[in-house]
């Protein structure tokens, strides 16, 4: 990762009425990274996306991309954005080809040649020239993405990317964000509900509540910091092996079933338990630790409510 | 100035795609040929293509101005309601600029259609009628004075009528950019189109009557000297007409930059 914010946000608040909508967000996002925003609905995700991209005006504070503030400098500022905010919402009178044509002619600075390679990119080679409206969901997902990486921006925003797209499809799309991300030095900001899916594509994932910004940490401190885990073993004996953790580690198996139990743990206990399982002649069938999901984290942040 | 350029080239794509368009320009066609087919059984057909032109010409008007404001009233909400404003104004283009291209598709558009119609209507005319020279046109005017000229005569029609159609394209866009809605904005124009004068003849004794928009609009009035309104003329009405584009102009740009895009 870079250390040079490309997307930053300063002290950020937008009031629609007299209800504060987003409020007092500071944020920022460096190239090669892929940052994650996630809150309930109305939290204040999608109106954050659209003061990014100069949709909505910005009731306080300034945000910049690459240094370039988009309220004073909106056509330089923005010239280094892509997104889709929302749904792919594309020309569904017009073909993907011409749709294409369309965003491109509004850039400037996009060759024939790139407009083809983007076409081999989102895979759409076999629809481009069918109009939009026969497209499904995930097709207009494509060609939103397209229109969105076509004249090279150095920030990319997506809003919900992955709806509508079918698991090979997420897959795919997940391996290019990551390409984009790494190999371009893009800066990527998405925003989901799908936390699993979160998990595997982030760096760092920002929590939205009530318009405010109340976490933000880096998915792999996430689940580190998370020392303890929850072991399930598999035995022939089960009364004797709670016994023995009982004296031996001075802890409570607990969920105990007639072949299996589990147990918190730290990691670096897991091998003792084992052998000392072991040396009381206790047949082990299997051992499996789950540790706490980004979801249990999530929720524990928000105060028990629930992200979605 | 070249983003401004491939901005138009775009709007007239969406416009031109549009099957609503295409429906519009085939029943205009059809409307010249069937004039044209009702005129020549009609027991007193019209003497010349110059007349067939004049004697339809409001009825021509009539379906053009209606159309060219569905399509400017159309497309400012058609970009709302199916979202795609979110994809046009996140691009390295001011959002005057992009209403601007909207508005030079629309009107070219429209006076696309007036002048395609109306050379339309000479052919058919010419096919039907007889291709007559135009010193041959002996045309009367509404007021029964004789057009002297009528190419010069008709070249003024046109550029009055697309005044007149002009100032219509610019109130639908500025309403239809207000409230994002094509049908109120359609509604209300062929509304004021309908009711304007018969608000001015109700208030044609007022002397400021001849400041109400509608007493301006129709510019014929003055080559035909059907004017009812006091102290009207030519040079006070186009200032008049000026000023109100002026202020519509001003008011629909304004609010279109302004405005937060929530769609």
């Amino acid at each position: 990762m870079d250390n040079k914010p490309i997307l930053q946000l300063k002290n950020v608040s937008k009031t629609l009425g007299n209800k504060v909508v987003v409020n007092d967000i500071s944020l920022d996002i460096y190239a090669g990274e892929i940052f994650g925003l996630l809150g309930p609905n109305g939290a204040g995700k999608t109106t954050t996306i659209r003061m990014l991209v100069g949709l909505l005006s910005i009731t306080e504070g300034k945000i910049l991309l690459n240094g370039v503030n988009i309220k004073k400098e909106f056509e330089q500022a923005i010239s280094q954005v892509g997104a889709i905010v929302e749904n792919p919402e594309l020309y569904d009178y017009l073909t993907g080809y011409q749709n294409l044509i369309h965003f491109s002619r509004m850039s400037g600075n996009v060759s024939k040649e790139r407009i083809n390679d983007i076409i081999q990119i989102i895979g759409l080679e076999n629809a481009i020239q069918a109009k939009v409206k026969t497209y499904s969901l995930g097709m207009r997902q494509r060609l939103g993405l397209g229109q969105a990486l076509m004249h090279s921006p150095s920030i990319l925003i997506l809003d919900e990317p992955t709806n509508g797209l079918d698991p090979s499809g997420i897959r795919e799309f997940r391996q290019l964000l990551i390409k984009l991300a790494k190999k371009e030095k893009m800066a990527v900001l998405v925003s989901s509900h799908l936390l699993a899916e979160m998990e595997m594509m982030c760096d760092r994932i920002g929590i939205i509540q009530h318009g405010k910004l109340i976490d933000v940490q880096s998915v792999h401190n996430f689940v580190e910091s998370e020392k303890k885990l929850t072991v399930t073993f598999t035995v022939d004996r089960v009364d004797l092996a709670e016994q023995t953790i009982q004296q031996d580690f001075d802890n409570k198996p607990f969920n105990v079933s007639d072949k299996t139990f589990e147990v918190h743990l730290e990691y670096n206990q897991v091998p003792y338990v084992t052998n000392s399982l072991v040396g009381k002649g206790i047949k082990i069938y299997g051992i499996t630790s789950t540790q706490k999901t980004l979801e249990d984290k999530f929720i524990e942040i928000t105060g028990g409510q629930p992200i979605v | 100035m070249s983003k401004l350029i491939e901005c138009i080239k775009n709007e007239n794509l969406k416009i031109y795609s549009r099957l609503g368009t295409k429906i519009m320009v085939g029943t205009l066609i059809l409307a010249v040929f069937v004039a044209g087919l009702i005129h020549n059984y009609l027991p007193e057909s019209p003497a010349s293509m110059w007349e067939f032109l004049y004697v339809n010409l409001e009825i021509y008007v009539s379906i053009i101005v209606l159309y060219a404001v569905i399509i400017a009233a159309g497309n400012i909400p058609m970009e709302f309601s199916k979202g795609t404003i979110k994809l046009l104004l996140i691009r390295p283009i001011s959002r005057s600029k992009v209403l601007l291209s909207k508005y030079i598709a629309t009107v070219s558009f429209s006076l696309g259609m007036l002048v395609t119609t109306f050379a339309l209507s000479l052919l058919v005319g010419g096919i039907f009628f007889g291709f007559d020279p135009p010193s041959q046109a002996n045309l009367i005017t509404m007021s029964g004075s004789p057009v002297e000229n009528v190419i010069p005569h008709l070249i003024t029609v046109t550029a009055f009528i697309f005044i007149d159609m002009l100032m219509m394209v610019t109130i639908a866009f500025m309403i239809s950019t207000i409230f994002h809605n094509s049908a109120m904005a359609i509604g209300l124009v062929v509304l004021l189109r309908f009711a304007g004068p018969n608000i001015v003849i109700v208030l044609h004794q007022y002397d400021w009557a001849k400041y109400i928009l509608f007493a301006n609009l129709n510019l014929r009035q003055h080559i035909d000297g059907t004017s009812i309104t006091e102290g009207l003329t030519l040079s006070f009405s186009v200032i008049t007409l000026a000023i109100y584009f002026l202020i519509f102009v001003i008011l629909t740009w304004w609010i279109f930059n302004k405005r937060d895009i929530i769609a």
